[in-house]
């Protein structure tokens, strides 16, 4: 089987349903599309399965293979990473049309075909092994996801919300495409394992340039401070099961791209730098975990809340990254399936809640929700997930990620990250008890100030009851959330993907001499008591903050009274000020200091002597 | 010469930026976009650039013939496309936009605030 029919499969039924829209009805076309990202998500299974056991997938388009070991085709290098990130993908997509069967009453078919295209994407990029043939599907993404995200185009804030997406991810493209022509320009190759190979051990200022542009362009579309304020207004106009897909995968997939390019490509050149580079990504990390965990709570709209919390979540899986050791790769791996999973869960619940009260507004829907019983359950179940609870997937990720900080000395990262989790499940823990259990007053002190978005149902009447189809699929992507965290060996698995992920002699002896090496020696991660009370914990910690917010007078009046909270949410909130220029020059300014702070170590190196350092 | 271009694609590229940055209409700030996007057509043509080589096509001339690299050619190709396709949708945004709220300074396009 060919590992290309996982991205030529969407794009030809995308076709197909596309042309044929006039003279086929609705359900069978939607069955269509359904079906054809099932089976890639049976496909991605099966590449997943293939390539834990036999190590690297290769596939050379044309069997144009490597001679003398110099990669001139294109290839398709297939890991268990990759592989997962596709099930991921492929999942999402399928849970998200499934939800939109009752959507989008007009034009409904393009829905599914631009859904199509994206899930192509997303599997060519996680499965590319070239680095422009990366780029191309990125653009891909890019193109389909814009389009999606200011479908309801009757509205003027869904195209606002577009704009500022498009305009600022296009730049982040434009400088990823700028480090690949000075990466091609210095080694002349394009294939990740070519590229490391002949950069070698090698760096200065252009390598160390090159590294900046590729790596912030990524960023941008991993929404890390401060290139993250596309994501918020883009969340929050675009239709629900889109956001499943952008919080879900696509954010993430701008983090895998940078993890992907440094281990194959560059961990070589940069190795000198490994401690710099650490601090850097690390201090970018916490920076997103923090601010996304403030404005989180303080959003009233709830796409826009759950948006600051995938911005936040993206802030702590960037720790992990940042710790640059296969332990920590692994408990990203595991949190991003957890993460998606819930995420995408707490979305089709808010699609649903959408659905029948034509709000997502914390204040304008107090008390509204009293009869919606389910729907409270799913926003406290998935809201338990984002804070680590046990047996969540979310939680075996901060289990590994806690130990391989404390192995390294990061003991800080484990404190960032749990108050992110905390800040960001007690937001979700407040809007449900203000609008299904009519908690507390209808005012907020601290979200008074926040944005409100006016914005109309994706649905068109039916609004008195819930089909089936929104419900079973909001469910059942909630619950695989905890249900992969119950996966036996799951932490094995993820340490053994980390492992050959950050193999960079390895993927190279195997995409260019064809020589397959061993299976990495994985061990399972156990979790101990105190790993299972910080979960628990969590989760309580999580529930008190929300109860005193809303129920407790003295607690909202000494919020209230205090300044130095106030000024700061003020501030933020000026700076997310939803004006593109605004957002571009911040784009630069974080470019700027990535770029600098990381060619500064070269010159550092190169004229302060090893002995003074 | 090879310099001179390299100084255009920085020209370009941070002109572009002043120009999203400090524009008042929709239309020129994507137009801006474009001038940025520009600086990358420069930066691979001039990286496959070969001064006195012949261009990448076999026909005529000897095989040993010192040509420029077609293969970053092929890349500003496909990344003309697929710039042209983003350009496209923006303005469709830009425009529909202004259909929506008759406003196309995107300073004033802040519904998301805060």
């Amino acid at each position: 089987m060919a590992p290309p029919i996982t991205v030529a499969l969407p794009l030809a039924t995308a076709a197909a349903v596309a042309a044929c829209h006039r003279w086929i009805p609705r359900w069978p076309a939607l069955l269509l599309s359904a079906g054809a990202s099932l089976a890639v998500a049976a496909l991605g299974v099966s590449l997943a399965l293939d390539a834990s056991h036999s190590g690297l997938l290769l596939y050379w388009f044309g069997e144009w293979t490597p001679r003398t070991g110099h990669a001139i085709g294109i290839d398709f290098a297939i890991d268990p990473t990759g592989a997962m990130l596709l099930v991921i993908s492929a999942t999402l997509v399928t849970f998200a049309i499934v939800f939109a069967f009752r959507y989008f009453d007009t034009a409904g078919q393009f829905f599914q075909v631009l859904m199509l295209i994206f899930l192509a994407a997303l599997a060519g990029f996680s499965l590319t092994g070239d680095l422009f043939n990366l780029f191309v599907f990125f653009e891909l993404m890019s193109a389909a996801a814009f389009a999606l995200c200011g479908y309801k185009s009757e509205e003027p804030a869904p195209l606002q919300g577009a704009l500022n997406f498009a305009v600022t991810n296009t730049i982040g493209a434009v400088l990823v495409l700028t480090g690949i022509a000075l990466l091609y320009g210095r080694t002349g190759a394009l294939n990740f394992a070519q590229i490391g190979r002949t950069l070698g051990g090698r760096s200065d200022v252009l390598v160390l340039a090159a590294f900046a542009f590729i790596v912030c362009g990524f960023l941008v579309k991993a929404a890390v401070v401060p290139f993250h304020f596309w994501l918020a207004d883009a969340h929050a106009v675009a239709p629900t099961p889109v956001c499943v897909i952008f919080s879900g995968i696509m954010v993430e997939m701008g983090l895998y791209a940078v993890v992907r390019i440094y281990w194959t490509v560059f961990s070589g050149a940069l190795g000198p730098f490994h401690n710099e580079l650490r601090n850097l990504l690390m201090a970018f990390g916490a920076a997103t975990a923090l601010v996304g965990a403030v404005m989180c709570y303080a959003q009233r709209h709830l796409k826009r809340l759950l948006a600051f919390s995938t911005i936040s979540h993206v802030g702590i899986l960037l720790l992990g990254i940042g710790l640059l050791s296969p332990e920590a790769l692994g408990g990203v791996g595991v949190k991003l399936l957890g993460h998606a999973m819930t995420k995408g869960g707490l979305f089709l619940a808010a699609g649903i809640l959408l659905h029948r009260t034509g709000s997502v507004d914390e204040i304008d829907l107090h008390g509204r929700g009293r009869h919606l019983g389910w729907l409270a359950f799913l926003f406290f179940f998935g809201a338990a997930g984002l804070a680590g609870c046990p047996p969540f997937a979310t939680f075996w990720g901060g289990v590994m990620l806690n130990q391989a900080a404390g192995r390294l000395g990061y003991h800080w990262i484990t404190w960032v990250a749990l108050g992110g989790e905390i800040v960001t499940a007690a937001a979700i823990f407040r809007f449900t008890s203000r609008v299904f259990l009519g908690w507390g007053t209808a005012h907020g002190v601290l979200i008074a100030g926040a944005a409100r978005i006016p914005e109309k149902p994706d649905t068109q009447g039916g609004h008195e009851h819930t089909p089936f189809a929104m419900y079973a699929s909001a469910t059942v992507l909630a619950l695989l959330g905890a249900a992969a965290g119950m996966v036996p060996h799951l932490t094995r698995v993820a340490h053994s993907a980390a492992l050959r992920m950050e193999n960079r002699a390895a993927y190279a002896a195997r995409v260019l001499d064809g020589v397959a090496s061993a299976a990495p020696a994985a061990r399972d991660t156990s979790a101990t008591f105190p790993d299972l009370a910080q979960g628990c914990g969590a989760v309580a910690a999580a529930l008190l903050l929300a109860w005193l917010t809303v129920c407790s007078p003295s607690a909202r009046r000494a919020l209230g009274s205090f300044h130095p909270l106030r000024r700061a949410v003020q501030y933020l909130r000026d700076v997310h000020s939803g004006i593109i220029p605004d957002y571009v020059a911040w784009l630069v300014f974080g470019v700027a200091v990535f770029g600098g702070v990381a060619c500064s170590w070269v010159l550092w190196h190169a004229t302060i002597p090893a002995q003074l350092r | 010469m090879s310099h001179l271009a390299y100084f255009v694609a920085a020209w370009l590229f941070l002109v572009g930026l002043y120009g999203v940055v400090t524009s008042r209409n929709m239309v020129h700030l994507i137009i801006c976009l474009s001038v940025v996007q520009s600086s990358t057509y420069v930066v691979l043509l001039t990286i496959g650039y070969r001064t006195g080589a012949a261009a990448p096509v076999f026909v005529d001339i000897p095989p040993s013939t010192p040509a420029v690299d077609p293969v970053v050619q092929a890349l500003m190709l496909t990344d003309i496309v697929v710039e042209v396709t983003v350009m496209a949708l923006l303005l469709a945004l830009a425009i529909l936009a202004h259909a929506r709220t008759g406003e196309l300074d995107p300073n004033r396009l802040g519904l998301m605030r805060g």
